[in-house]
């Protein structure tokens, strides 16, 4: 019941989750003991994915899956990068200012989007990520077109520059942190109670006075200005986008984390992102199967394990009973 | 002008029907399965390389090569339906998050066995047809044509045939589909077997016009997609209507406009449809 | 006395059919209304434009003198008007105080921050709620299974739940939707008991619809009958089972009893 429940965590749950947190600290950790810069970019690969699947997380505990989320990703990237380029504005102020024009666009695109549930709401965020796309693609002079805008400066913070991955990994491990913090305190509050009454069912929560429209509206701008932050970090760390950076195969890998870690729960972006993210480069001399490997977790993972890698340790301990 | 016109015209039905066989087998398995099938686009690819490894591999002639695509694609399908997607029969979500896998397993394994290169088809005819100042190439017609043929015959067989009247039963309404008697553990496997037949005759019928490579399926997948929304999901007439609709407007917007305009176009068509009348245009309205 | 819940002309067309046509009547402060007819009637259409999952295409509703026509359900519940679902309708996964608690917690609101970002204000509000999710589960005999998740609960435990989350809104009138479907001849009785001490205790007044005429002619001081999505009659349980516009449309033509 730790994640799920908005009831307080019991005591044997605590130690389960004592240990979960003791086993990030250690993984957070590993770059540091193999000292490889390379693992320290997969590192921060990680933290970005779970970062933007956490937001697509709290679009999902109001019921509602986006394929859009790449493309809010997309704007916060854009957002952060016009105006650290063209305005001169400096980083620490160009991030949260990403995270607000997602927002405001999710905002102002939320309210008739989300009178559409299940897979109409699906569809059309499907839609509008290739329209972003495409728009995008059709104003060069401000995207850079199809060749994208490369040498986008470095991250800098009161004018010091993150030059390297290690320092770029501590900045971008307190985000993570501070949006999960963020995410947790939502979820715990009454913000997160009306989110899991919508979930759970839209038309007894309308009946008992929650306003769901706008609830879900929260939820979908909370996630998408979490997207446009990540976008802004993403964008900085890579120094390079483009429109095709953002297409429809970016939200289905959110997706795929997602699902993979667990839909429902807080620790289900981050357990999905360690999980995945890093797959590949385990399975080096199989590269080539990586997609499928992805592909078959995917639907294994929603045939035996509903719940995500999230929900394992409880389905192992055999400590609930089945259904739910 | 008036030429171009036609020309415009005649390229926008063979784009129509294209974009119809996909719809109807996309929707055909949403309106059977309730699942929204993003594999779909895949395959079409599928179907292309079957048609290909037939005719240049095999060395067999194309009727009997598409004839055994469609065999093969029941088959698969029937199998796809009893592997991946029996579990998700009741859960529209998860059974559309099944397909994105299944797509990507099947991209993928595509691009292991045969490469990313597109892969050149032999042309099955050559030749031009000359109506007045119009010029249709022969191979389009015989896409056409054959598109046409299949369509006609997967209407009659659904219309006119025991088991097409429980396929349609089926999309109406579950629970009416019981007292017809069609039996589930047939019609599902069927149905989807049928579905992705469709697209993978139309994946051969394309093969000689578009090429074939492992990436093929992504732009009729998403034409599927928007002849759905715009027709509604489960509805045949209203496929039918977009079909040929979006057809003729890429067709006319990329001949007057250009082609990036087209694709402006369509989506926000899609979007703005989806938010006035979620069901399609033909849709009924949902409560 | 403007009235209390009262329905002037109500009507609702569905593309060219009408479900509902020119539906006038009052339910009166601390009564309890039935609202009863045939399958097919118009009731379940009636009950859903008055906690307004749809909008009337004609008339109007006017709550303690206050119109709120078309207004969206969770507006309705905030005028003071809770309803119950047919079915067992619960918050599957959240234990039994969990699911008052969702209802309860309507009347403290909260700021945006607060509601976002809880903290103190937030926690107040919870322990504030908390009575009314406590004597609510006392009156419906639920206190026993207060940690148990909703979703695990016997069907007739559900269907209290849900009469119970209406009630933690601290609603003027309970709008119940066929509360005795699908329970057994005893759980009816008991029910009906039920509702009468609810009444009682928490100064409700009721607007039932109902299939079961036994509960109705026992519970109910007004019964309004429907028929083919109009009024054939009102009056009290007693002039209802005499009238012969009511027996004509329950035993006549194609009607079957249920």
């Amino acid at each position: 019941m730790s994640t799920v429940s908005t009831m307080p965590a019991t005591g044997r749950v605590s130690v389960g989750g004592a240990v979960f947190a003791i086993a990030l600290v250690v993984l957070a950790l590993v770059p540091w003991f193999t000292g490889s810069t390379f693992h320290f970019h997969i590192a921060i690969m990680v933290c970005l994915a779970a970062m933007a699947s956490a937001g697509l997380a709290t679009i999902a505990w109001v019921g509602q899956l986006s394929l859009a989320h790449g493309a809010f990703v997309g704007i916060g990237a854009y957002a952060s990068v016009l105006l650290v380029t063209r305005l001169g504005v400096p980083f620490l102020i160009a991030l949260p200012a990403s995270a607000i024009v997602a927002g405001a666009v999710a905002y102002l695109i939320g309210k008739p989007l989300l009178r559409l549930c299940g897979v109409y709401f699906v569809l059309i965020t499907f839609a509008l990520n290739e329209l972003f796309r495409l728009v995008m693609l059709e104003f060069p002079s401000v995207s850079g077109g199809s060749s994208g805008i490369a040498g986008i400066p470095k991250i800098s913070l009161f004018g010091i520059v993150l030059e390297h991955q290690p320092e770029v990994y501590v900045f971008t491990l307190v985000m993570l942190a501070f949006v999960m913090a963020l995410l947790w305190t939502i979820r715990n509050g009454p913000l997160g109670r009306r989110f899991a009454a919508v979930e759970e069912n839209l038309v007894l929560a309308e009946a008992s006075g929650i306003p769901t429209a706008r609830t879900q509206n929260a939820a979908f701008v909370i996630g998408s200005a979490i997207a446009g932050f990540t976008g802004a970090i993403m964008a900085h760390y890579i120094g390079f986008i483009s429109p095709e950076s953002f297409a429809f195969q970016l939200s289905v890998s959110y997706v795929i984390i997602l699902v993979t870690g667990g839909r429902l729960s807080l620790a289900g972006p981050l357990i999905g992102a360690i999980f995945l993210v890093p797959l590949p480069e385990f399975l080096r001399s199989a590269q080539q199967y990586q997609h499928i490997i992805y592909g078959v977790v995917l639907i294994l993972v929603l045939r035996f394990l509903p719940g995500g890698l999230a929900a394992l340790p409880r389905k192992l301990l055999g400590s609930e009973r089945s259904g739910g | 002008m008036s030429f171009l016109i036609a020309q415009s015209l005649v390229n926008g039905v063979i784009l129509g029907t294209l974009y119809l066989m996909m719809a109807i087998g996309f929707t055909l398995v949403f309106g059977v399965m309730r699942i929204v099938n993003f594999a779909h686009g895949e395959f079409y690819m599928m179907g292309a390389f079957a048609a290909l490894i037939g005719v240049t591999w095999l060395g067999l002639p194309y009727a009997l090569t598409l004839a055994l695509t469609v065999a093969f694609a029941i088959l698969l399908g029937a199998l796809v339906e009893r592997v991946v997607f029996r579990p998700f029969r009741s859960d529209e979500l998860s059974g559309m998050i099944a397909s994105l896998g299944l797509a990507m397993i099947l991209q993928n394994g595509a691009l292991l066995l045969f490469g990313p290169d597109p892969q050149a088809f032999p042309s099955m005819v050559s030749g031009v047809f000359r109506i007045g100042e119009m010029i249709i190439p022969k191979s389009r017609s015989l896409a056409l044509g054959v598109g046409v043929v299949i369509l006609v015959g997967f209407y009659v067989f659904l219309m006119h045939t025991r088991f097409g009247r429980g396929l349609r039963a089926l999309v109406q309404d579950q629970e009416v589909a019981a007292l017809y008697g069609v039996r589930p553990e047939i019609v599902y496997p069927l149905g989807l077997g049928l579905g992705i037949a469709l697209a993978a005759a139309a994946g051969g019928l394309m093969a000689p016009l578009f090429g074939v490579s492992p990436f093929i399926g992504a732009t009729p997948l998403l034409k599927a997609f928007i002849v759905v929304i715009l027709g509604g999901l489960g509805s045949i007439p209203g496929a039918a209507l977009a079909a040929m609709l979006l057809g003729l407007i890429e067709s006319f917007t990329s001949s007057f406009v250009s082609a990036s305009a087209a694709d402006i176009v369509t989506f926000a068509l899609v979007v703005g449809v989806l938010l006035v009348r979620p069901s399609g245009i033909l849709g009924r309205g949902e409560s | 006395m403007s009235g209390f819940l009262k329905l002037n002309g109500l009507g609702k067309r569905f593309g060219g059919l009408a479900a509902l046509t020119d539906v006038t009547f009052e339910a009166t402060e601390g009564k309890v209304t039935g609202l009863i007819g045939p399958n097919g009637a118009g009731k379940t259409t009636c009950f859903n434009l008055l906690t307004g999952t749809f909008a009337p295409t004609a008339g109007k509703v006017l709550f303690q003198g206050k119109d709120i026509t078309g207004l969206p359900p969770h507006k309705v519940v905030e005028a003071g008007l809770a309803r119950t679902f047919q079915s067992a309708t619960t918050f599957p996964k959240a234990s039994v105080r969990e699911n008052i608690m969702r209802g309860a917690l309507l009347r403290h609101p909260l700021g945006p921050v607060a509601s976002i970002l809880g903290g103190a204000t937030a926690k107040r509000a919870v322990s504030r709620a908390e009575e009314t999710v406590v004597e609510v589960m006392d009156a419906l005999e639920l206190t026993p299974y207060a940690d148990r998740e909703a979703g695990t609960l016997a069907y007739g435990h559900q269907k209290r739940l849900g009469v119970a989350i209406g009630l933690a809104t601290r609603p003027r009138i309970l709008l119940l939707d066929e509360p005795a479907a699908g329970l057994n001849p005893d759980e009816v009785d008991r029910f009906g008991q039920m509702l009468t001490m609810l009444k009682e205790r928490f100064d409700l007044s009721m607007l039932i619809v109902e299939h079961h005429m036994r509960l109705i002619m026992r519970i109910c001081d007004h019964i309004v009958v429907l028929d083919h999505g109009e009024m054939i009659a009102e009056g009290s349980p007693a002039e209802i089972q005499k009238d012969p516009r009511v027996i004509e449309a329950y035993l006549g033509g194609d009607a079957h009893a249920g």
